[in-house]
């Protein structure tokens, strides 16, 4: 019910009433008179169906008027129109001291209270209107906030299994090379040992625990390399890796520079450099018409900045997409920023101080 | 458009009852012994104007039925065109509706005979009432989810109609405020329009025509409407 009670149901069961009055006051019994009717509830039918409100005002306002000249009655057909012209644009309020005078000349009074309640009504049904398209949009607002904000935890959530996953990942890392530089070369020492020791001792095959120890070194060797192997995550955040992203999308002429010491950067950097080349080549794919991509990381003593643009601006610039949004908040994060530059060219940079906040 | 024209031409086809009752019913009413004069032969014309309403209720229903199927589903998201559709449906009805129309008046113009200039107006009014009853009847089946509920409600109103209108009895016998409301109805200004045919009053003729087309792009305005469900 509250759904069907609107502002524009509203006007139309105003309009209506408005005919009736019209038409109980004018009795159109003869033919001419109720084609004049017929002519107006049409033109009302057409305007309310197609939505155009104010189009061909003119040309009605004229008609009516120019019969009224041999019939005034005719000027009561215009009540409806005037009431919906108000309901749409309060400009049109300036035309309505002209029909009370033109009704005060001719003593029609009956004439002059209709269109006071048309007036009124269409007055009333335009704030009303006014107040009704505010809340519907505020509301719509807090709709696409609620929408954005769901998004927003989906994708939180998200970065959150992923920087979980990157930290067991590094701490795999760091274990297989502990593995590897500690205990696999401590390991490899010892068998290095026995086997010298084998060539400087002439008969050790009858030596029974020489033997074993010698056959135990060398399986442990062997397990360590694999669980080194194991151990070692499939993932590996480097230069490398990064540059191999880069090259990727082959539809794009890539001009990729990079400067400074890259090995200061963490896993955490080249992930969150990753992701931010992602988001990249997608907003380019998606929006313009590029045909080549700079790619440039730059790294000193304290920040590491990523900076990526086209040689094409983008063609839209439509609505802000979501994926830059949870970008940036994901850099800004990790104490950095990102910003778009979309003046000329599209430019995406990045910036991560090398030593992270906790 | 002309795809959708054939189509509803071989479903209307199909309407075996609905056409046999379009070709009967008239020619029962042509058959019916009368008096002399244009007097009766316009009650006739009126009685036929109530066939014609049923009539083209009857027709238009496919447009009902497609609603009830979920057809109207499938059309919306072929290339077709929402005019396309209605327009081929409009013009495949007026079609069916014409050729009975001027079957009709051929035959009673020879079997009731009389004044040539009452018949072409009468056949003119005809024309334009049936323009109207089937813009009518569409805007009618917008209003309603089901065929049933709508076929309940219309015999009632149509009826009402034919009889408040001056289609059933003539108009002279309707009391003077009843016949203020009849002007708001189509089905007053047919009779009215048949009326003053018979009375030689032919100036305001064309008036009830153009009356009578205003009613049909009223109703077809509305109901041009699209609704899926």
């Amino acid at each position: 019910m509250r759904s069907f009670v609107k502002p524009d149901t509203v006007l139309y069961a105003l309009v209506t009433i408005l005919y009736g009055l019209v038409f109980w006051l004018i009795k159109p019994q003869e033919p001419a008179v109720f084609f004049l009717v017929i002519v107006s509830v049409l033109l009302m039918v057409l305007r309310i169906r197609f939505h155009v409100f104010t189009k061909y005002l003119l040309i009605e306002l004229a008609l009516y008027i120019f019969v009224s000249i041999y019939f005034f009655e005719a000027l009561f057909l215009l009540l409806p129109s005037i009431a919906l012209w108000i309901y749409r644009e309060k400009f049109y309020l300036i035309g309505v001291p002209l029909l009370f005078w033109v009704g005060l000349l001719d003593f029609h009074y009956d004439y002059i209270v209709l269109v006071l309640f048309s007036v009124f009504c269409s007055l009333v049904l335009h704030y009303w209107k006014k107040d009704y398209v505010a809340v519907t949009k505020e509301v719509d607002q807090l709709r696409e906030e609620k929408y954005n904000l769901e998004h927003e935890l989906y994708y939180l959530l998200q970065t959150q299994e992923e920087i979980s996953e990157l930290s067991v990942n590094s701490e795999r890392d760091r274990i297989a090379q502990n593995l590897h530089d500690d205990l696999g070369h401590e390991l490899t020492g010892a068998l290095l040992a026995i086997r010298a020791y084998e060539t400087q001792v002439e008969d050790t095959s009858t030596n029974a625990s020489f033997k074993a120890l010698k056959n135990r070194i060398e399986k442990a060797v062997e397990s360590l390399k694999d669980t080194v192997h194991h151990t070692k995550p499939e993932e590996v955040y480097n230069l490398e890796n990064f540059r191999e992203k880069v090259y990727e999308i082959s539809q794009y002429r890539i001009n990729f520079v990079q400067k400074g010491i890259v090995s200061s950067l963490k896993v955490t950097h080249w992930h969150a450099f990753l992701s931010v080349l992602k988001e990249a080549y997608t907003n380019i794919h998606k929006h313009s018409q590029a045909t080549e991509v700079n790619v440039a990381l730059h790294v000193d003593e304290k920040i590491a900045k990523l900076s990526i643009s086209n040689n094409n601006s983008l063609e839209k610039k439509g609505k802000k997409g979501v994926g830059l949004h949870f970008m940036r908040r994901r850099i800004e994060a990790l104490g950095g920023t990102l910003t778009v530059n979309a003046s000329y060219l599209f430019t995406l940079t990045c910036v991560i101080p090398i030593r992270l906040e906790d | 458009m002309s795809v959708i024209f054939r189509l509803e031409l071989k479903r209307i086809i199909r309407q075996r009852l609905t056409l046999s009752l379009m070709g009967v019913l008239p020619l029962v009413l042509i058959f019916l012994p009368k008096s002399e004069g244009l007097d009766t032969v316009r009650i006739s014309y009126g009685i036929f104007g109530l066939i014609t309403l049923f009539a083209t209720f009857m027709l238009t229903k496919l447009v009902i039925e497609d609603r009830e199927s979920h057809t109207i589903i499938r059309i919306a998201a072929s290339p077709v065109t929402h005019k396309d559709y209605l327009l081929g449906h409009l013009f495949a009805y007026m079609s069916v509706m014409f050729v009975q129309v001027t079957i009709f008046w051929v035959i009673s113009y020879f079997v009731w005979s009389g004044e040539f200039t009452f018949y072409l107006w009468a056949y003119l009014l005809m024309l334009c009432f049936t323009v109207m009853a089937i813009c009518f009847s569409l805007f009618w089946h917008i209003l309603f989810k089901t065929y049933a509920t709508s076929l309940a409600v219309y015999s009632i109103v149509a009826n009402l109609m034919a009889v408040i209108g001056g289609m059933s009895i003539p108009l002279e016998f309707l009391p003077e405020r009843l016949r203020l409301i009849a002007i708001i109805l189509p089905t007053y200004w047919y009779a009215y329009g048949l009326e003053l045919a018979a009375l030689h009053d032919n100036a305001l003729v064309p008036l009830c025509l153009l009356i009578l087309l205003g009613f049909a792009i009223i109703f077809l305005t509305i109901g041009s409407k699209r609704r899926l469900e």
